[in-house]
């Protein structure tokens, strides 16, 4: 167990999960044990095992491969690898929330376990038209000293804007926390 | 090199040395305390230590197999039993397979003898000397493994069942029914009891039966003691058993739970029974250097941790 590093993809309980962190713990003359933070891959849940440091994870059949969405389908998004030429359709339900981030023929990280599609990761930053925005009015919310206002973007996503943005503008967004970063280059 | 940016080389190898100076003038017969020899024994040694959680590095050499040392305690007490009188011990010792923020294969052990003295007196002297390196103890608290179990689990550890604790750890330990009852309750210490040890300074002042290695055993309480300080691990004491047919029972009974005899050093057995009266210690040194430099981890004060030593 000792060995596991952050990072690795270990199953557990036949899941896949993340090692989040690994602390080998030991009390004196006694069993030696690793306490393991490992996030589940499946619904982003963090727990806590505490394993014998000499019990040994799977590695988990996790690999990640750089994918292009091509469009969306009523109950998908369409995928393909810019390489192979392979095509991939992902159930919309799969990428939950970062459906607010797809944009055609931008490149996602997707992630597959045992072949199945099981996550995407949308890039960090991404640039976005502003769709739909108002002008500023008293009552916009001041949020860290600089007042904003909410706008939809082009994919769906409502994030908060400085009220000097305006529609059709490109922005960018950090699709970690949705929140916006600067105008767009 | 794992150095943390506020401490350079030149300072860390300082604090280091001077710990070793303070050290050997603790021991030096100052301040009314009784002179303790400094003796330096080998590291390389032909039998393997007995201890079932400590995994032993083995050497080939052209002379056969040896081992490197986990601990000086069987030397010491061969010198010990010999006639030494109080002697004391800085060296280096190996553990296979041990690392972590708080561990390390290899460390600097402090241990030292003292004959005639009991449990209680080389605990003030461990704490003495604490203080003399400058390491602050606060909030000091005392209670037995017994007592701090109970406290934190509400199960008695004397005589809790395995299922019991197999309820108590099965939220978050993996594969419980796979442990022997030893290992589940120090699950439960790891799990339990540590944390009510994270800060201040606590002393566990005595053991289980079943913790007692070579410590004597009154009342069903293992007389050995160790010290946490925030939450670290940092002395490991004994009154040590030399009564030779109580030793007799204690590898007999070892030996019950194993496949194969222990192979024990045929003289450090004679040894043990010609022992004097005497308490012994272990002091992790490295530990004690990382709370003096308020350091989180051994790789912060180590000038050469086990990744590029």
């Amino acid at each position: 167990m000792n060995d596991l590093k952050a990072g690795t993809k270990v199953e557990y309980e036949g899941n896949p999960f993340n090692v989040v962190t690994n602390q080998f713990v030991k009390p004196g003359k006694g069993q030696a044990f690793n306490r393991v933070r490992i996030k589940n891959l499946r619904n982003g849940k963090v727990i806590e095992v505490t394993f014998k440091s000499d019990e040994k994870l799977k590695l988990a059949d996790v690999d990640e491969r750089k994918m292009r969405f091509t469009y969306k389908d009523t109950d998908s998004a369409e995928f393909m690898d810019d390489e192979t030429f392979d095509q991939v359709s992902i159930p919309l339900d799969i990428i939950g929330e970062d459906q607010q981030w797809l944009k055609e023929d931008i490149v996602y990280e997707v992630v597959f376990y045992q072949g199945n599609a099981l996550t995407i990761l949308p890039p960090t930053f991404m640039n976005l038209k502003v769709a739909q925005t108002h002008d500023a009015v008293r009552g916009d919310t001041a949020t860290g000293g600089r007042i904003t206002k909410e706008a939809k973007l082009e994919t769906g996503a409502m994030v908060q804007v400085p009220i000097f943005i305006e529609q059709d503008e490109l922005i960018q967004i950090d699709t970690r926390t949705g929140e916006y970063v600067s105008r767009g280059k | 090199m794992s150095l943390e940016e506020n401490n350079s080389v030149r300072n860390l190898i300082k604090a280091r040395a001077d710990f070793f100076k303070q050290i050997r003038s603790f021991f030096d017969g100052n301040f009314g305390r009784r002179q303790a020899l400094e003796v330096d024994t080998p590291i390389l040694v032909s039998y393997p230590p007995n201890d079932a959680n400590i995994d032993i590095m083995q050497v080939k050499t052209k002379m056969g197999d040896r081992y490197l040392a986990s601990s000086p305690e069987y030397l010491m007490k061969r010198l010990l039993a010999a006639g030494s009188k109080d002697i004391y011990q800085l060296c280096h010792v190996y553990r296979d397979g041990e690392y972590g923020e708080r561990h390390s294969p290899f460390f600097t052990m402090l241990e030292w003898y003292r004959l005639d003295f009991s449990l209680k007196m080389l605990l003030n002297e461990v704490l003495d000397l604490i203080h003399a390196l400058q390491i602050q103890t606060h909030s000091i608290t005392s209670a037995s493994y017994r007592d701090r179990f109970l406290k934190a689990t509400q199960l008695d550890p004397l005589t809790a069942t395995s299922s019991e604790l197999i309820h108590l750890l099965a939220p978050s330990l993996n594969n419980p029914e796979t442990l022997s009852h030893d290992a589940l309750l120090d699950a439960a210490f790891i799990a339990f009891v540590e944390p009510t040890m994270a800060h201040g300074t606590h002393i566990i002042s005595s053991f289980l039966p079943r913790h007692a290695a070579l410590a004597k055993i009154v009342n069903d309480e293992a007389l050995r003691f160790e010290i946490y300080i925030d939450g670290i691990e940092v002395a490991n004491g004994y009154e040590e058993l030399n009564d030779p047919i109580e030793i007799k029972v204690r590898f007999d009974l070892w030996n019950q739970d194993r496949s194969t005899p222990l192979v024990v050093d045929p003289r450090f057995l004679a040894a043990l029974s010609h022992l004097p009266a005497t308490s012994g210690v272990a002091v992790g040194i490295d530990r004690l250097l990382m709370l003096h430099q308020k350091g989180s981890t051994l790789a912060s004060i180590l000038p050469f941790d086990y990744t590029n030593s």
